[in-house]
């Protein structure tokens, strides 16, 4: 059974925010995000049919997302996987930012996840997705977006916990060292 | 259905400066070993990372949709009806 064309077009319209926040944060490009999410729609659309009325749509339109962003988009982006470099150093706040944690600084420990690490992250902690979902949508097993989320959970923390390293003295030059994780 | 490890809903306030992120670091530092692996974090730890992940990502799903997906939309479901 094929959901009614103006049904399906009210469906889509209310997932939009949801589909767009989640491709922001995996491509952390508006222009890239806003591309991925009409290839989205344009791909549900044409898909419709496959589609059973009555089940998950949202994971079912995350599910086209996320192939499409892995299996084309991300190409056309550089990972930014540097734990070591420039995203990790930013981190590292000033002293007189001591004890000040927002958002800009959220969104950079972010960056630093691995992109399986923030997918995992963000379906199941800012989408709400069960860890059953998350792994159908990612595809893989239900112990690996668990794992994933528990060492997101744990690398941001880390992150986060960085600007304590003032605390025991450390210097501007030997700051960056300590924040990228080198011994 | 909820993540059955999820961490617990933590206080409602977005924003955790100050004394809260001291503590959050506190506790991070308690339970997360050099490595930030696999470590089980604390759930006041993992209820403030959790109330920044929604905060960061409820202000981009609050932002404007773009017109251009819903004239995309429309335009779909009139090709649809003329068929």
């Amino acid at each position: 059974v094929t959901q009614a064309a103006p049904e399906f077009r009210d469906a889509l319209v209310a997932t939009i925010p949801n589909l767009r926040a989640f491709a922001i944060s995996l491509t952390r490009d508006h222009h890239l995000a806003n591309d991925l999410v009409q290839e989205t729609l344009l791909k549900a659309w044409s898909s419709r049919s496959k589609f059973e009325p009555g089940t998950n749509l949202k994971a079912w339109l995350f599910t086209i997302l996320r192939n499409a962003y892995f299996s084309d988009f991300r190409k056309k982006r550089r990972e930014v996987q540097d734990v070591d470099g420039e995203a990790a150093a930013r981190l590292v706040t000033l002293p007189e930012q001591h004890g000040h944690l927002d958002l800009a600084d959220f969104r950079r420990a972010l960056d630093v996840l691995t992109s399986d690490q923030r997918e995992a992250l963000l379906l199941v902690g800012a989408e709400g997705f069960s860890y059953e979902e998350a792994a159908e949508i990612a595809g893989c097993a239900v112990g690996t977006v668990k794992s994933r989320v528990n060492r997101a959970r744990s690398k941001l923390a880390e992150l986060l916990s960085i600007t304590t390293v003032n605390d025991f003295g450390a210097d501007s030059a030997s700051t960056p060292a300590i924040a990228s994780g080198a011994s | 259905m909820q993540p059955d490890q999820d961490p617990p809903d933590g206080p409602p306030e977005a924003e955790t400066h100050g004394k809260d992120t001291a503590e959050m670091h506190a506790h991070a530092k308690q339970t997360v070993d050099a490595a930030g692996s696999d470590v089980k974090l604390d759930a006041y730890t993992q209820s403030l990372i959790g109330q920044k992940l929604k905060a960061t990502y409820q202000a981009i799903v609050q932002e404007p949709v773009p017109e251009v997906f819903l004239k995309l939309l429309d335009e779909l479901e009139r090709k649809e009806r003329e068929k």
